[in-house]
């Protein structure tokens, strides 16, 4: 019965106490849960993988990624990609306010709510960029790659049509891991 | 009354890989996850020795590097979150809102859905035996020993009400649901029937699964302990670009709670389900069709078993168009019951169709509105000392409601929302409800609401018939009225640091018409029946927190309160006295340690404390879950959970209405691939 309850258990509270202490005087080093942005930084390296370039550039000249009005994905793209080279370049990641500031860019990452800018942008004049937004209708504004919030995964779905007028291959492994391809049907696919 | 599973509890559901690995501390999310921290762990009372086994164990991570070293599907299944742990709509809700999220039920290692309630601190969860439990939010919880029930509450699964209409209470053993699948829980203490449904009256739960768009591939689920044997098996797959399915079994054997003297208390019980769920579309237009059936077997002390089955089916089409957002949905759903000896079977069929509509009007304005009709259709084998006269009906309930949310300024917005709830018993009745929020800033909302709600009259109000021998002992009449409450609430949500937020909401509510038990007449003492005799007061609080102390630890505290100030009316008998309408705590509190340890180590524990009951009377008790969990890999997790550790065993509701609930342990594989 419930009475001396508390009695009872003041030892056992006591030894998972210690543990705790013990615990956190390690060195632990632990993970928690991402934030969406670190896990579209770590999709966006990945990607690079799996998606053919019409022009690969010169060697010495870095892999390019213009992030607009998105500082926090910026900040987890550099994070990321300082350890890495993307198809044998250097990498580097510029923060951008709007598509004028756009480079030689292999990337553009626009920030969820900024994907009908990409409406202003033309392929016949730049091809080989990977457009990439994270919002609702980021296809229907012109996005390659648009990210999605799924339950509480982030998955992303593919314009075919979209990758074909910017002059992109994407491997049919990326393919195959997208939530949704949309092929066919763009203006000029 | 509730029922379900074990105290001995312990199993988890498994997000499918989610890793706890991830990299940095996460921010405030731009979006909306309702979804929670990637963790998983348990570990079981002797935690020293564990625990001097993990500290030997402490490593360097560089959680950086892992994720940008997994596959792209790896990446899919990572669960993000931010340390507010609430989406950033939820952020805003004008309603004491909590939510328990997939991983906090992993982490957990719960094997059982009203088990997994107890991780809401605005409910209260009693378990009374092996399959039974009470499940009640902001007092009213009802009261046994008067046959007074709790039933107050909505409860859904996906969209499905699930609450019984014989009497309006939750039989727990009905609501399994595996709980890998399993997105989300939303937990709203006070009163939600304008939006939810009927008998929000003091509270909702809504469970909602995962897309079968993210359940792809296998998953195996498998544990044992002193108290119950289980296992879990899913298979999800896609057939074409726009569409994905699974399809799921699960069973378990529960033992037996035990009676004070530590011998079984004979209640032990086993379940089969199966069920599927196929989404199409992913975006603007869905489709969802999903089913389950089940049996179970539950044993007495004394006598012969008795049986429940159950069979649901339904289908939801969603479209998302620019202005609005459309659902309709219907479902069919049969739970059967078959007594000791085919004593007290019933038989009940719910039919539902709804359909709800959110459109903008304007900038300004989103307005929803909707209605639904549902058939309840029930037949019942009455044993000799309890009747429902008749034994069978079919009664409908329909509502039509709407609610505009006014945007009044960048910082305050305001609901007013009105249903007409059409009821069997009782027709149509006006539920409105008011809510302002004044959100400072994008870390501070508070809230003002004023509501009312009732619940219905069921046939156990009014038809039933109690005999003691030949004597009539009690008879329903079919007078009885709506039980009713204006519910008043304030409160407020806060991010005062990145690292911790807190909620708290203060309640008063009026009830009027509250059951109570009444004699025949001045000169007859029985038949006696159910008159609507009570009134008063109840007020109180909710309170929760989570506070990341630092990128491996969370702490979430949590506390309720509740005070009831009852009376009978003139000329009312006053048998069994206010104790009837709930044998309550007078304050229940919870708090929960959620560690990412290294080496994929996780280490989850919740101790929880429940205040004396008044009568019959129980005195406090504090209880303690642990459990341990090693993801082996990507693929693979093993754990151990204890449950109820500091005692050997603990009633939670007194005898006879409670058995004595046992510690136990439980050990656990989870392998999805």
């Amino acid at each position: 019965m419930p009475h001396r309850r508390q009695r009872q258990f003041r030892p056992r509270l006591a030894g998972l106490l210690l543990a705790l202490v013990a615990l956190t005087t390690g060195r632990a080093s632990v993970a928690e849960p991402a934030s969406a942005d670190a896990v579209r930084a770590a999709y966006l390296y990945r990607f690079a993988g799996y998606i053919a370039w019409p022009d690969p550039g010169a060697a010495d000249t870095p892999f390019v990624i213009d992030v607009l009005d998105a500082p926090a994905m910026a900040r987890e793209l550099r994070r990321i990609l300082s350890q890495h080279v993307i198809h044998g370049h250097t990498t580097e990641v510029r923060e951008i306010s709007s598509l004028r500031e756009l480079g030689d860019a292999q990337i553009l990452y626009v920030a969820p709510g900024r994907a009908q800018v990409l409406r202003e942008l033309r392929p016949e004049r730049r091809s080989g960029l990977l457009l990439v937004t994270a919002e609702e209708d980021g296809l229907s504004d012109g996005s390659v790659i648009n990210f999605l919030i799924l339950d509480s995964n982030v998955r992303f779905e593919v314009s075919l049509a979209a990758a074909q007028r910017w002059g992109l291959k994407i491997s049919a492994d990326l393919l195959g891991v997208a939530v949704r391809v949309q092929r066919g049907q763009g203006q000029l696919g | 009354m509730p029922q379900v599973s074990a105290l001995s509890d312990i199993r988890e559901g498994f997000a499918p890989l989610s890793l706890p690995d991830l990299a940095s501390p996460s921010r405030r999310l731009p979006i909306m996850d309702a979804s929670p921290p990637a963790w998983t762990g348990l570990t079981r009372g002797l935690a020293l020795p564990l625990a001097a086994l993990l500290a030997a164990a402490v490593c360097r991570a560089d959680p950086a590097e892992d994720l940008t070293t997994m596959s792209l599907a790896d990446l899919a299944k990572v669960e993000v979150t931010s340390v507010s742990k609430t989406s950033e709509a939820l952020q805003r809700a004008p309603a004491s809102v909590y939510v328990i999220t997939h991983d906090d039920i992993i982490r957990s290692g719960v094997t059982s859905v009203p088990e997994a309630l107890r991780l809401a601190p605005n409910l209260l969860v009693t378990q009374t035996s092996s399959s039974a439990y009470v499940i009640a939010a902001r007092g009213l919880g009802g009261n046994p020993a008067a046959q007074n029930f709790s039933n107050k509450l909505l409860i859904l699964i996906d969209g499905r009400s699930v609450y019984t209409p014989l009497y309006s209470g939750i039989y727990a053993d009905t609501l399994d649901v595996m709980l890998e699948d399993i997105d989300r829980i939303e937990v709203i203490s006070g009163v939600g029937a304008t939006l939810w449904g009927a008998n929000a009256m003091n509270g909702v739960i809504n469970i909602i699964t995962r897309s079968s768009y993210l359940t792809k591939g296998a998953y195996l689920d498998v544990g044992g302990g002193n108290q119950q044997q289980f296992g879990d098996l899913r298979y999800g797959g896609s057939a074409g670009e726009d569409s994905a399915w699974r399809v799921y079994g699960l069973g378990f054997a529960r033992g037996a709670l035990q009676q004070a003297d530590g011998s079984g208390a004979g209640d032990g019980w086993s379940k089969g389900q199966g069920g599927f769920r196929s989404d199409w579309g992913l975006q603007q237009d869905t489709l969802t069709v999903q089913g389950d059936f089940y049996r179970a077997n539950q044993r007495t002390l004394d006598g012969p078993d008795s049986q429940i089955s159950g069979a649901n089916l339904l289908a939801r089409y969603q479209h998302q168009g620019s202005r609005s957002d459309l659902q309709v949905q219907a479902y069919f759903d049969q739970n059967e019951q078959f007594g000791p000896g085919g004593n007290g079977a019933f038989v009940v069929h719910t039919y539902d169709a709804s359909l709800q509509d959110a459109v903008m009007l304007g900038s300004r304005n989103r307005l929803v509105w909707g209605g639904g009709e549902r058939l309840y259709s029930y037949g019942i084998t009455n044993q000799t000392e309890l009747l429902f006269v008749p034994e069978s009906r079919s009664l409908t309930l329909g509502n039509v409601f709407v609610q505009d949310t006014i945007t009044l300024s960048e910082r305050v917005s305001a609901a007013l929302g009105l249903k007409a709830e059409d009821d069997p018993f009782s027709g149509w009745t006006a539920l409105p409800d008011l809510r302002l929020s004044y959100a400072p800033s994008d870390h501070l909302t508070t809230w003002a609401a004023a509501s009312r709600a009732i619940r219905s009259p069921t046939p156990f109000d009014t038809d039933v018939v109690e005999k003691v021998g030949s004597l009539v002992f009690l008879q329903a009449r079919p007078d009885f009225r709506p039980e009713q409450v204006r519910a008043f609430e304030l409160g407020t949500r806060a991010q005062p640091l990145e690292s911790l937020t807190f909620n708290v909401a203060g309640f008063y509510n009026l009830y009027e018409d509250l059951r109570t038990v009444e004699p025949a007449s001045a000169s007859s003492f029985t038949p006696l029946y159910w008159g609507n005799a009570m009134h008063g007061a109840t007020f109180g609080l909710d309170s929760w927190a989570s506070w990341q102390l630092n990128d491996w630890w969370r702490l979430s505290p949590g506390f309720s309160w509740v005070r009831e100030r009852l009376k009978f009316r003139p000329g009312a008998s006053g048998l069994l006295g206010a104790v009837q309408a709930g044998d309550d705590p007078s304050s229940h509190a919870t708090l929960t340690s959620s560690m990412n340890l290294p080496r994929h180590v996780t280490l989850d524990a919740t101790l929880r404390y429940v205040a004396a009951l008044p009568s019959p009377a129980l005195p406090a008790y504090t209880q303690l879950d642990v459990r341990l969990a090693w993801r082996a890999n990507r693929r693979t997790e093993f754990s151990l959970r204890g449950a109820n550790l500091l005692r050997a065993r603990h009633a939670e509701l007194p005898a006879p209405d409670g058995e004595q609930v046992p510690r136990s342990v439980i050990a656990e594989v989870r392998v999805g691939f």
